[in-house]
């Protein structure tokens, strides 16, 4: 190591502050130090960006005074979902844009992206839809339709989008789940359906999804009674049966 | 690449139409995480849109020069405390003194500062973010991180070390 290779030694910084170093590599580190003004810099830099990284991270994990619900979760960067770490819960979330902060009267109209129109546009057309199939009390090509909901991405990418149809047939009802735009799970991962009752947090599993596609499961009507809300995760295929603590995409029924 | 936080006050300040969503997307997940702590899980949801709903109407009482996370989570602190308030049957006495002692409103700053690295970390390229979180939040090691992401040790150190730089740079250039 010398002075004429600083940007390497500001690349074992991190490392040294975290004590990741071998007692060598500290050695060598704290020579170079000593003598590099230009890494001292650095190290300021590091010290004041790895105390502030400490600090939110304490802070977000301190204790719920309200007993029975976790901390304020880390969030898994999407495209690595840290699926095996037993201490990650589900992020805190909040809808994209709920109807309240529409509603908000402020100078004239919002402005939405195209994004947000063609959203705005599919969501429109589901209630729609769902308004149509609840008042005629069937779809146009099928079994009465007795719910539907959106799924809206939770930790997946805010192009994925999917749809839940609920549907009656001879005493069970059918859950027809449509999803679009999820990116490929991995290898070792997969997509699995969850019935949920947010107001319990109880969950029965569906079985396992594509990506995109469309897919549908058998719930016997009095099961079907206990959940409000369908729930996409992203699973590790490694025979562990719960579920995994990331949602991707989750939609709430309608009260009946 | 979303905007700097900073200018989602100014812009709330100065009337923005869409400064208020932007607001609730980037910051409505923490401040719920923090709400929850100490509001009814019944109530987190009601008690977080009056937050916003204040955060639009006493926008006029925010000093641009100022941080804005700070003053969004004495927002939600006030609104937590007045539906504690309001709560009928028993509000457990622990869950209350946290919320309005002094080490309420230390959390609420603590978890102010928190939100202002997750807004400065969404500035960051995707990559250097990822491993930070990863390093920080996720509490691996740099050998760890590389062996999730499947990429060459060198590779996560670079990253690491740029992301620090740069989150120094932008929490050091934030107004006090």
């Amino acid at each position: 190591m010398t002075y004429a290779e600083p940007a390497h030694i500001a690349d074992e910084l991190p490392a040294l502050l975290a004590g990741e170093l071998t007692r060598e590599q500290t050695l060598a580190v704290a020579a170079h130090l000593r003598r590099c003004p230009e890494c001292q810099e650095e190290l300021v830099s590091m010290v004041v960006a790895a105390g502030t990284l400490r600090a939110a991270a304490r802070a977000e994990q301190a204790p719920a005074a309200w007993p029975g619900f976790p901390p304020l979760a880390s969030t898994p960067p999407s495209s690595a979902p840290v699926l095996e770490n037993p201490e990650n819960v589900p992020p805190e979330t909040v809808p994209a844009s709920p109807d309240w902060l529409r509603r908000i009267p402020r100078r004239g109209p919002a402005r939405w992206s195209p994004r947000q129109r063609l959203v705005a546009l599919a969501a429109a057309v589901v209630i729609a839809a769902g308004a149509v199939a609840a008042g005629l009390g069937l779809s146009a090509s099928g079994p009465p339709v007795l719910n539907q909901a959106a799924l809206r991405p939770l930790q997946a990418p805010a192009g994925a989008s999917g749809a839940v149809t609920v549907t009656a047939a001879s005493g069970a009802r059918q859950v027809q789940v449509t999803t679009a735009d999820l990116p490929d799970p991995g290898q070792g991962h997969f997509y699995e359906v969850w019935l949920l009752d947010p107001a319990t947090l109880k969950m029965m599993p569906m079985g396992a999804l594509a990506p995109s596609g469309q897919t549908t499961f058998a719930v016997a009507a009095g099961l079907m009674a206990g959940y409000s809300a369908v729930d996409i995760s992203l699973q590790a295929n490694n025979g562990n049966p719960a579920h995994s603590a990331v949602s991707v995409l989750r939609g709430t029924l309608r009260a009946n | 690449m979303s905007d700097p936080p900073a200018p989602v006050g100014e812009r709330l300040v100065a009337g923005d139409e869409r400064a208020l969503e932007e607001c609730y997307q980037r910051y409505g997940p923490a401040v719920r995480g923090y709400l929850r702590r100490f509001v009814p899980p019944p109530d987190v949801d009601d008690v977080l849109q009056d937050t916003f709903l204040d955060v639009w109407r006493c926008r006029g009482q925010l000093d641009p020069g100022r941080r804005f996370e700070p003053w969004l989570f004495a927002i939600a602190r006030r609104r937590a405390i007045d539906s504690l308030r309001r709560r009928r049957g028993v509000v457990d006495v622990a869950v209350v003194r946290d919320l309005m002692g002094e080490d309420g409103d230390q959390l609420a700053e603590q978890l102010a500062w928190a939100a202002e690295v997750r807004a400065a970390l969404a500035q960051m390229p995707a990559e250097q973010r990822e491993a930070i979180e990863l390093a920080y939040f996720g509490q691996l090691t740099q050998r760890e991180i590389a062996e999730r992401l499947g990429i060459p040790l060198g590779t996560v150190k670079a990253r690491v070390s740029r992301g620090l730089r740069r989150l120094a740079t932008l929490m050091e250039g934030r107004a006090l």
